[in-house]
């Protein structure tokens, strides 16, 4: 197998995989890796997206999937909410007491991810329990790698005020 | 010359905190977010209008009014943002 094989394939089993953890975990030198990447996108096989100072590379085949998921992880509170239900599946009220967020916040939120396909809801009696639609390693591999700025910190934290001080009026 | 410093630094967070507004609306897409950023933009502008005499010569009287009527609009537009339904 050579060398380009061997990353396409180490990206095709570790989708959302950033640049540096590629190259630590394959060994390769940083101009070599950019070398091949450079190669693979060219070809069409690969594609990268650049998201809070890191690079994600996903296969070519994810290019469907990734825009979603990118954009529900820009959020603080969205990306707690999947690292939450990939513990376990949750209902909204359980989500809010663990987050220490009202409901009205969560409510906002879980339209959000279930808008952009990120999780699904089923009911079971009178409760409306959430799960996540994606697959749960690439989630925690792209949010463990998420680093956020400082004012998308702040951002995320005026938005969620912004939700609590207007309570259940949110309907977005 | 400390009212200065500390003149440049409230128009300096109010640029600040309109920049944070502006990147929350964009993820949130929320409108009353969009009249918060305007709030925060009017009272760096309104801070900078009060030193306007030190660039160029103003009348100090309207120089007062513009700056009270600002005033009642950044209220206004924090009320707004607070109230209006997204």
């Amino acid at each position: 197998m050579t060398h380009r094989e061997e990353i396409l394939q180490y990206i095709r089993q570790n989708p959302g995989i950033t640049f540096r953890r590629l190259a630590d975990e394959l060994g390769i030198g940083i101009g070599n890796l950019q070398y091949h990447l450079y190669q693979l996108e060219k070809e069409d096989l690969i594609f990268s997206k650049k998201l809070g100072g890191k690079r994600y590379i996903f296969p070519k085949e994810f290019e469907k999937e990734y825009e979603p998921l990118l954009i529900a992880i820009s959020n603080e509170t969205q990306r707690k909410i999947l690292l939450l239900l990939a513990e376990k599946d949750m209902n909204q009220r359980e989500i809010a007491e663990r987050l220490k967020l009202t409901q009205a916040t969560i409510n906002y939120h879980m339209n959000v991810l279930s808008k952009l396909g990120i999780i699904e809801r089923r009911k079971e009696g009178r409760n409306v329990i959430y799960s996540l639609k994606y697959d749960i390693e690439i989630i925690i591999r792209v949010i463990s790698e998420y680093r956020p700025k400082l004012w998308d910190k702040l951002a995320d934290r005026l938005i969620d005020l912004m939700l609590t001080l207007k309570g259940g009026e949110i309907n977005d | 010359m400390i009212d200065m410093i500390l003149d440049v630094t409230i128009i300096g967070f109010a640029l600040f905190l309109s920049f944070i507004s502006w990147v929350a609306y964009k993820k949130s897409g929320m409108k009353s977010i969009l009249f918060l950023l305007l709030a925060f933009l009017l009272f760096g502008i309104k801070k900078a209008l009060e030193n306007l005499h030190i660039l160029t010569k103003v009348n100090e009287g309207t120089l007062e009014i513009t700056a009270t009527l600002l005033e009642l609009i950044i209220l206004l537009l924090f009320f707004i943002a607070v109230v209006k339904k997204d």
